[in-house]
């Protein structure tokens, strides 16, 4: 017993953070591709408009693109048409009220769209917040659009960043826009402050992307799509193991009566 | 349910060797290893270390050894890479395989595998919230609460040496074979008993 403990402690026992959803309702987009744009009247103080949409393609490619177990595609959509109040507007939710209440607001968009803004409200009046994302246009439970704020405040840190870490807070912000919140693991993009070096996606983010986004490959035709269950997977796995050894012992008896009649 | 559609393509080509004639089936094995998934595309730490060196992530595992002809064999498997679990998880992870191997024999204690697998990623999420750190204030944050698997199919090559009833063997995965942008490697090392039917 005590050897059973010792082997289940070993194999189960081992650490492990969780992605985190930005919404109770698991909200992604509908659409597996999703077009990632400047928006076209944004004025930046730390970088040029051209500057912003080139950190585009970096952000996505090296990080949510990379994903081989999640069907999101993002695109480079270069700039958008003009966003009404993008530079100084409030970011609201759709559902909140009070937020809308407070003044001239950005109005619901289509894909994501990137811009420079300097209401301080939208970052609690801190030049130390980087970015906020909102996704602020729903169909149902599906994200149909979401905004990302850069802060533009004067003072702000953003503009003391380097390219590659801009292209970090851009890439975090995606993933804010897709509906992933925040990670407890450091290793992750998820994280809520900036790393040293950011190279990769964590598992995390991985993971999230994945569980959002799931691929739903149809082998060659043979079969249909996977649905979402509340079926555990203990189950399942239990389910596919007694299978293999039902099938395994099928296929044993079977031997054993085949030779029994060629004796 | 893919996953009994699946189990049940393995049984009819287990069948169908089956038919070939009696000694078709030469038997079945058991195989304990780790599993590595994403070699090298994972950020592990705040420093920028990608997942490049072994990490352990227990995965066991069960198939059956199908002869073809002399020197080819058909090898249905199916693997899973055990869940990591603590008091704290709110996702449950499993990564199951489905694997089809084609075995050559090179010589008797080595074996060149290819095939595919249905890879699936399970993540069985049980709700609740956390409260986060967001910029200079805390926020709360949604675990989720569904199960949901993506399913990819692999191309799978491996090695495998054989001594009396064991094997070592490492075996590969390749993710989204025809997408260069996406395409990722993952691996595992097993140990294999085998056992004559």
């Amino acid at each position: 017993m005590k050897k059973i403990l010792l082997f289940g402690l070993i194999i189960f026992a081992t650490s492990s953070f969780a992605f985190t959803l930005n919404n109770n309702f698991g909200a992604a987009f509908k659409s597996k591709t999703v077009n990632v744009q400047v928006a076209g009247n944004s004025n930046c103080s730390s970088v040029t408009p051209e500057e912003l949409a080139s950190m585009i393609g970096p952000a996505i490619d090296d990080f949510w693109n990379r994903v081989s177990t999640s069907s999101l595609r993002l695109k480079d959509g270069g700039f958008s048409g003009p966003i009404a109040n993008i530079s100084n507007g409030i970011l609201c939710p759709p559902t909140d009220s009070d937020c809308i209440g407070q003044g001239t607001t950005i109005p619901p968009v289509k894909g994501i769209i990137i811009g420079c803004n300097t209401n301080g409200s939208n970052f609690s009046s801190s030049s130390a917040v980087l970015a906020v994302t909102v996704p602020n246009h729903f169909s149902g439970n599906a994200i149909v659009g979401a905004v990302i704020l850069i802060n533009d405040i004067p003072g702000n840190i953003f503009s003391q960043l380097s390219r590659n870490e801009q292209i970090s807070v851009i890439a975090h912000e995606i993933g804010h826009a897709i509906g992933l919140g925040h990670s407890k693991d450091d290793a992750a993009l998820m994280y809520y402050r900036t790393v040293d070096h950011r190279e990769r996606l964590g598992q995390d983010d991985i993971d999230g992307v994945s569980y959002l986004y799931p691929v739903k490959m149809d082998a060659c035709g043979l079969m249909g799509t996977i649905e979402e269950t509340k079926t555990p997977p203990f189950f399942t796995t239990v389910g596919a193991l007694l299978l293999m050894i039902l099938m395994s012992e099928c296929l044993r008896l079977f031997k054993r009566a085949k030779r029994s009649a060629t004796l | 349910m893919k996953t009994l559609t699946f189990l049940t393509i393995l049984l009819s080509f287990s069948c169908w060797g089956q038919i070939k004639g009696p000694d078709s089936i030469d038997g079945w094995q058991l195989h304990f290893g780790t599993h590595a998934q994403n070699f090298n595309d994972v950020q592990t730490n705040s420093s920028g270390q990608l997942n490049d060196t072994f990490e352990f992530n227990p995965t066991i595992g069960a198939g059956l050894n199908i002869p073809l002809t002399t020197n080819w064999k058909f090898l249905p498997e199916m693997s899973w890479v055990l869940p990591k679990l603590n008091e704290d998880s709110r996702i449950i992870k499993n990564i199951f395989f489905f694997r089809a191997d084609f075995a050559y024999t090179l010589l008797d204690w080595l074996w060149l595998r290819a095939g595919t697998s249905f890879a699936i990623l399970n993540q069985h999420g049980r709700g609740g919230k956390a409260t986060l750190n967001n910029g200079n204030e805390t926020s709360e944050f949604y675990y989720p609460d569904e199960n949901h698997s993506s399913v990819n199919n692999t191309l799978d090559l491996g090695v495998e040496l054989l001594y009396d009833k064991w094997s070592l063997r490492l075996q590969t995965y390749t993710y989204q074979v025809f997408k260069e942008e996406s395409r990722q490697i993952s691996y595992s090392l097993f140990l294999t008993r085998y056992w004559d039917l």
